[in-house]
């Protein structure tokens, strides 16, 4: 059952710099995820690591988006059609299902798991509100795919880069105040830099919304048994990676502030 | 009243199941969680002076009734382990130090360190299948020199958890026994390896791991049974593939006092309560008053 399923890469997309979505089907995931729960990819003879799942088609497509910023996700992004990974899962918690009116932040490659959930209100026609932000327009991802599944007219996809070469200049943060005084949301989920995630959780809490975050900590069994990715007494692979906002406030003094390495070490963020 | 009480020599436990070592045991919020899913005591990962990363991953695969892993005992350091142990020991978290060292002076420091912040043992790590630690456990010679060697350097329990990986259990269970050993652990995880056949890669990156779970059950069943057999009298505490209650009583009737459980913690924590709960319920109908009653009755039995 935790044994990597090999398949096949069926297609790559370069998405932005350095930043690729890759297609395959894998029946045993794409029949049970739920958005927000994680894959562990195999690369054979290099590495395993977890990745979100940006996309879920039919006929068992699905797809990881992968940013190259170490070994394993370089050689993840040199990959091409007809190359081999390994994936097992779904592993994890994921998000709760969509509220009738709901607002999605992602910060860069913190974007791809909420992708399948923004796939999923927009094919059912829940009402949902996106902000997106990045670096720079060359460096943000999904910006074309989010473009061509909203409608312009409707104001409720927003883009921020720090360098202000696409959409607002700044971060997704600034952007809080003003949508979520024009609206009222039954849900708020966000994934990004932990930073971020810190800023967004402090505003939701004063405010009292209820929001959910997928964090990310060093993986290494992806089923809850080794113990490498505490973040206080929870458990990222098994009792997250998803948290609710009453979780999180077991956790607020290390959000943000502390992750561990390979070895268990408390690293600052 | 407690049906579970047991005893391993000085150290009194509630109820005998240990979390076994590398699983979960590795920060202070995660032991104190176990002992309060209602473990009897909590074995740390194992723990070297430095800080050391584990291996690359894959280091976990799963295998039919089992799971195979090379974790590469992963730990902080003793320096920062000790820290997170000594929060769990303050509040009263009856926590066992697993110990492991590349000489016989980090073996000595690491277990003095894990002394200093009040466990209530140390578990000698000398046969993980996937370290060199694991060596040790396999020559009858290092195994003496190792334990006697932490046994005159601190005062709590000294416990060997001794690897299956051998030609006799029993000749390895002898030598750390005369070398002071309070306490014997058996066993550790059976060294294996999976290859995926479509790609011809061992799935593992350090390609050899160690077996856990049901299909080393039966091995870990006739260890128990052989070394409480033998001249050994020390308590032992019988692990490999406990799921449910069943399973931890044939631990005990083969000999065991105690019994850790780690890859049935897969299913989520509250497999401690169901296993306690089971035994109690199992003492209750067979009006046993005492875990005493029960361990090692089997060998009553021919």
């Amino acid at each position: 059952m935790h044994t990597p399923r090999v398949c096949k890469i069926l297609k790559v997309e370069s998405e932005a710099e350095n930043i690729k979505t890759i297609y395959f089907k894998d029946r045993r995931t794409s029949s049970r995820i739920i958005p927000g729960q994680f894959i562990m990819v195999w690369i054979p003879g290099l590495d395993e690591i977890p990745m979100g799942v940006s996309h879920t088609g039919l006929n068992s497509e699905l797809a990881i988006t992968v940013e190259a910023v170490g070994e394993a996700t370089e050689k993840l992004c040199s990959l091409k059609e007809g190359d081999v990974i390994g994936v097992r899962g779904p592993y994890g918690r994921g998000f709760s299902p969509p509220g009738l009116n709901n607002l999605i932040i992602g910060g860069g490659t913190g974007m791809a798991p909420l992708m399948p959930l923004i796939e999923l209100c927009v094919r059912e026609k829940i009402n949902v509100n996106v902000l997106l932000g990045g670096r720079s327009l060359n460096k943000t991802p999904f910006i074309k795919k989010l473009r061509d599944i909203f409608n312009p007219k409707l104001e409720c996809f927003k883009v921020t880069t720090e360098d202000g070469s696409y959409g607002c200049r700044g971060f997704v943060t600034d952007l809080l105040d003003e949508i979520i005084s024009k609206n009222s949301f039954d849900r708020i989920y966000a994934c990004g830099p932990e930073l971020m995630l810190k800023k967004i959780y402090d505003y939701c809490t004063e405010k009292k919304l209820p929001l959910e975050v997928s964090l990310e900590r060093y993986i290494k069994c992806g089923i809850g048994i080794c113990g490498s990715c505490y973040i206080g007494s929870y458990r990222v692979c098994a009792d997250g990676p998803v948290f609710k906002i009453a979780e999180l406030e077991k956790i607020r003094n290390i959000l943000g502030e502390w992750t561990r390495d390979s070895s268990g070490r408390l690293i600052q963020l | 009243m407690n049906f579970l009480e047991t005893a391993l020599g000085s150290i009194k436990l509630d109820n005998p199941l240990i979390i076994a070592s590398g699983v979960l045991g590795t920060t202070a919020e995660g032991i104190k969680l176990l002992y309060e899913k209602g473990a009897g005591a909590v074995v740390t990962k194992t723990t070297t002076l430095s800080s050391k990363p584990g291996y690359a991953n894959p280091t976990v695969v799963s295998t039919p009734s089992g799971l195979l892993n090379s974790m590469g005992l992963p730990n902080p350091g003793i320096e920062e382990m000790s820290r997170e142990v000594a929060s769990a020991c303050c509040e009263g978290v009856p926590v066992i130090g697993s110990v492991a060292g590349s000489s016989i002076s980090e073996f000595i420091e690491v277990a003095k360190r894990f002394e200093d912040v009040g466990v209530i043992g140390v578990e000698l790590n000398i046969s993980c299948p996937h370290e060199r630690v694991g060596l040790i456990g396999q020559d009858c010679r290092l195994t003496y020199q190792v334990v006697k060697s932490v046994k005159d350097s601190v005062k709590i329990p000294v416990i060997v958890k001794l690897t299956p990986n051998v030609t006799n259990i029993v000749e390895i269970a002898l030598e750390a026994v005369k070398a002071g050993a309070d306490a014997l652990t058996a066993i550790n995880t059976v060294k294996g390896m999976v290859i995926d056949v479509n790609t011809g890669y061992p799935i593992l990156s350090n390609k050899f791991g160690g077996l856990s779970g049901p299909a080393i059950k039966p091995i870990a069943v006739r260890c128990v049974y052989e070394i409480y057999a033998s001249e050994v009298k020390v308590p032992i505490i019988g692990v490999g593939g406990i799921s449910n209650w069943r399973d931890a009583l044939e631990f005990l009737m083969a000999g065991a006092c105690a019994v850790q459980i780690g890859t049935s913690l897969m299913k989520g924590y509250q497999v401690i309560e169901k296993i306690k709960k089971g035994l109690t319920g199992y003492m209750k109908k067979n009006k046993l008053k005492k875990l005493n009653q029960i361990i090692g009755i089997s060998h009553k039995r021919c």
